[in-house]
């Protein structure tokens, strides 16, 4: 606890302090205002900086002697009960003698206590929550925590609900979610700094890594690219992810974000640096790679032949939400022997009476299909599902049956759009999405030529890719086949030894369980 | 140059692609065709004119409408046929008389009429069908002793298209074992085969059991040598045609019937034997500088029905049952061999290139003189049997009275 001094006793007259504050008024820029030994004038000054804001108090506090001071909080940003009980009720009893002496340690009853020397610091953390001290004689501010933000309770992550597995998601406090993860890893090498991000919203920003498991580089990498960040506010993560990310044009996602504090102390354990941001349920993941988005945290929670089929699954699923249509369309109008006999005259039967070509089709379907989703999403809840019922099965079944599109072409899209729900991370989803319709487009005008090229465009691009230097397609390309046990498929726990090497290398081992040997069996 | 020159240029690039659905062509490229607009050809018919010395192509197309759940309605199967100097400009001039872009990529079969096969060189027929990307090496292809016309304009009589029913009644001679249909890869690989001959299905109209009603069938084989008609063979005389070579992937399953016992009216008493070649082995030996091929025939018999009372489980009955079937197999194949060997000198079997494959100094020393050694070439045939399997019963008698 910080040494407080006994000031000298100050005596000074109104118009003292009228000139005072008069004198430093003039000057505009309250930043470089300093601090006056008069609790008088310092609330004045605060005054003068946040008027007229009817949340602000500041409360003179009378002792005896004529001894002045002032509590300064704003209303709505702490609880003005804890105020209260901890420091005007404390102050007033036991007097300003006291005061001097042990101010923080005694009289205030608060565990977080704070010293400002500046003036500038002092706003800041009353902006922030915090309450502010000042009794006359002092050359400093003491600061008391005492916050009461609004916030809602921890509940069940919304965007990633599971089955198996902790129901636990992060709020918009910050302060809860670092708990929500340190809980979970409770070693002393769980590290976490803290930023302070935009220029008027200073939203802090949670650093957190396990030292000694961190790429070193990446995490400079992160607080280089955080410290060049100049805007003005941060409202959430996706400002914060799209600042810091490697490749902004990009159309894949390079940075994983999560509701879910399991998720993000996995992340910790393989040595990736999470950040939290206040105001958000969302924390962000780096470095993360291609297959961390297709990845959900149940896998790790179900037998591994389960998760093994479904992470394949989802692999296939992904290429079925990317070029399903456009492979429709490239083999029913450029490569019609490519289709089996039998289906290609259900297909061309099917389309008998379907005025369009089939890639005007596809893009009808396909945007439908979108508008449909989108009004959804947007509407709320209850109007949204009744919305895609009316959506997909009366509109889509009256233009099946006016002969506007065909059957197969509604299968094609539906089987689609399911599959691109099926990929975990909705970012990525979202990419499949639209990346569907340039491969359409090309398709429709090159045919399966055009979709190999469109393939390998993208093939060189996500290979080009990096995420805080770690390569996007890692383990893929470059190959690390260790990796693979934990990352592209799973293996049963005794085999997954290693953390994945292409985060960092100096401490590799995770697991060193050894198979049990059977009872009984030598 | 900076990168927003790049990306201009890439943009001019891209906005040229639709273009490039104009540049395709048939021979290549990227060509497009829209599905309503398609006509899809399910079998082709060739033949040949003699006296216009023009070819005629015929086919049956099918142009789906919409019906409920798919397939192909009656209403959408069409004929139509054109004459032309040849194949290919008879097949442009198809278009005069039908609607729709034609595609002849699932055309299952392609049949040659009865004047084309015995009268013409089949040079320009099976280059046509290679050359033309469109038409598979999948396909089969028949013969017919007719014309080809009438075969495609007529009734199928299970399937809805003739496309269909062809491909079903090829399809079975694996279970049957008394035809054989080759496919165009084989018939390009063996047409300009100096030594060797190819077999191939002969597709005739019969008569159904309805009166009037004629329907499709497969009878016997046409043996094609050096680009012309050789010969037929009989449904029979197939049997043993597959017994002497591997002809399709799986072996085709044959019925042998023998005569076991005669009844009180000195009737035969016949007992059908099922038999399947698990394994073929053909060697060549030399004697006095001739070539002599032996084939080792390794195969299973199944029981399937039987007249006879003996006990079929006894290693007696067994042996005379193999011995008999063995007896048969040799007649059968003695008479093909003869058939073809000497009387037609011409090689169904690939005995040259199993000769060219094996001898190899031989074959190119002799390769000349083919004609002359391949009638003398001894041929022996040797069965080995595996196994006899009864069936789901050994005999059937009445039990025994209480």
């Amino acid at each position: 606890m910080t040494e407080f001094i006994k000031p000298k006793k100050v005596k000074r007259s109104t118009e003292k302090i009228e000139e005072k504050m008069q004198e430093k008024i003039d000057e505009k820029d309250w930043s470089k205002w300093g601090i006056d030994s008069s609790s008088e004038v310092n609330k004045k000054r605060f005054k003068n900086i946040f008027d007229p804001n009817t949340m602000f108090e500041a409360r003179e506090v009378l002792f005896p002697k004529g001894v002045k001071g002032v509590v300064c909080y704003f209303d709505d940003l702490v609880i003005s009960a804890e105020v209260n009980e901890h420091v005007i009720e404390p102050l007033v009893e036991h007097g300003p003698e006291a005061m001097f002496k042990d101010l923080g340690e005694r009289v205030i009853t608060s565990k977080k206590i704070r010293q400002f020397e500046k003036l500038k610091d002092a706003v800041d953390f009353l902006t922030s929550g915090g309450t502010i001290v000042h009794v006359d004689g002092m050359n400093y501010f003491i600061g008391v925590v005492a916050p009461g933000f609004p916030a809602r309770s921890v509940t069940e992550p919304q965007a990633e609900p599971l089955v198996r597995g902790p129901r636990e998601g992060f709020t918009e406090k910050l302060q809860d979610n670092s708990a929500l993860v340190r809980k979970r890893l409770r070693t002393p090498d769980l590290k976490s700094e803290e930023m302070k991000i935009g220029r008027r919203s200073k939203t802090t920003v949670l650093i957190m890594y396990v030292d000694g498991l961190v790429a070193d580089d990446v995490l400079k990498t992160v607080k280089d690219r955080m410290e060049k960040i100049d805007i003005d506010v941060l409202i959430e993560s996706a400002q914060l992810e799209e600042l810091i990310e490697d490749d902004m044009f990009s159309p894949f996602p390079q940075i994983v974000h999560t509701e879910r504090p399991d998720k993000v102390v996995a992340g910790l354990a393989e040595g990736r640096v999470a950040l939290l941001i206040d105001g958000t349920p969302f924390a962000l993941i780096v470095p993360s790679v291609f297959y961390d988005f297709m990845q959900a945290s149940e896998d790790y929670y179900e037998r591994f032949y389960f998760s093994s089929a479904i992470r394949i699954l989802r692999m296939i699923t992904f290429l079925i939400a990317l070029l399903v249509p456009s492979i429709y369309v490239a083999v029913t109008t450029f490569h019609q022997e490519l289709i089996p006999s039998p289906l290609l005259y259900t297909i061309i039967a099917a389309r008998a009476g379907v005025p369009f070509p089939v890639v005007i089709e596809a893009f009808l379907m396909e945007i439908s299909f979108e508008i449909l989703r989108e009004a959804g999403v947007r509407l709320p809840r209850p109007v949204g599902s009744a919305v895609s019922i009316v959506g997909a099965l009366v509109v889509g079944q009256a233009a099946v049956d006016a002969g506007i599109v065909s059957q197969p072409m509604v299968i094609v899209v539906a089987l689609t759009g399911i599959a691109s729900f099926t990929i975990p991370a909705f970012n990525m989803s979202m990419t499949t999405r639209l990346l569907r319709f340039p491969i359409m487009f090309i398709a429709a005008t090159m045919g399966l030529f055009g979709i190999a090229v469109s393939l390998m465009l993208i093939g060189l691009h996500v290979c080009a890719l990096r995420s805080f230097g770690v390569p996007y397609m890692s383990p893929a390309a470059p190959l690390h086949l260790k990796s693979w046990k934990s990352e592209i498929v799973l293996f049963p726990f005794f085999f997954r030894r290693t953390r994945p090497e292409y985060i960092q290398k100096h401490d590799l081992q995770k697991n060193a369980t050894k198979p049990r040997q059977e009872e009984g069996k030598k | 140059m900076n990168k927003t020159k790049v990306f201009f240029l890439i943009v001019l690039l891209l906005a040229n692609v639709p273009f490039l659905s104009a540049c395709g062509t048939t021979s290549g490229g990227v060509s497009l065709r829209e599905l309503n607009e398609l006509n899809v050809v399910m079998v082709t018919g060739i033949d040949y004119d003699n006296e216009k010395k023009e070819y005629v192509l015929s086919i049956q197309s099918v142009k789906p409408a919409t019906t409920k759940g798919g397939g192909i309605s009656k209403e959408s199967v069409y004929t139509a046929k054109a004459t032309g100097k040849t194949i290919m400009e008879a097949s442009k001039n198809l278009r005069a008389s039908t609607s729709g872009k034609l595609i002849w990529f699932h055309s299952k079969s392609v049949i040659l009429g009865g004047d084309l096969v015995k009268s013409k060189d089949l040079k320009e027929v099976v280059d046509f069908l290679a050359r033309n990307r469109e038409i598979r090496l999948t396909a089969w292809v028949l013969t017919t002793h007719g014309k080809a016309t009438d075969i495609i304009t007529a009734k199928p009589n299970s399937e809805v298209t003739l496309g269909d029913e062809l491909e079903g009644i090829i399809s079975n001679q694996s279970e049957w074992g008394k035809a054989t249909v080759l496919t165009l890869k084989d018939v390009v690989n063996l047409y300009e085969n100096p030594h060797q001959g190819f077999v191939t299905g002969h597709i005739v109209q019969k008569e159904g059991i309805k009166e009037g009603k004629k329907i499709l069938a497969i009878e016997g084989a046409t043996v094609i040598f050096r680009r012309r008609f050789l010969m037929h063979l009989s449904n029979e005389e197939v049997k043993p045609y597959h017994l002497l070579k591997k002809v399709e992937d799986r072996e085709p399953e044959m019925i042998f019937n023998i005569p076991l016992e005669k009844d009180d009216n000195e009737e035969e008493l016949n007992t059908a034997v099922k038999v399947e070649v698990k394994d073929r082995k053909k060697e060549v030996t030399f004697e006095n500088g001739i070539p002599a091929i032996s084939i080792q025939l390794n195969m299973d018999a199944t029981i399937m029905e039987t007249g006879t009372e003996e006990n079929l489980r006894t290693d007696q009955t067994n042996e005379k049952v193999l011995k008999e079937v063995t007896r048969q197999i040799r007649n059968h194949t003695e008479r093909l061999v003869y058939k073809v060997q000497k009387e037609k000198n011409v090689d169904i079997f690939d005995f040259s290139g199993l000769i060219h494959r094996k001898e190899k100094k031989y074959w190119r020393e002799h390769e000349k003189d083919w004609d002359q050694i391949y009638p003398e070439i001894p041929i022996q045939l040797s069965v080995d049997w595996n196994i006899v399997r009864n069936g789901m019963i050994t005999q059937i008698k009445q039990g025994e009275q209480q």
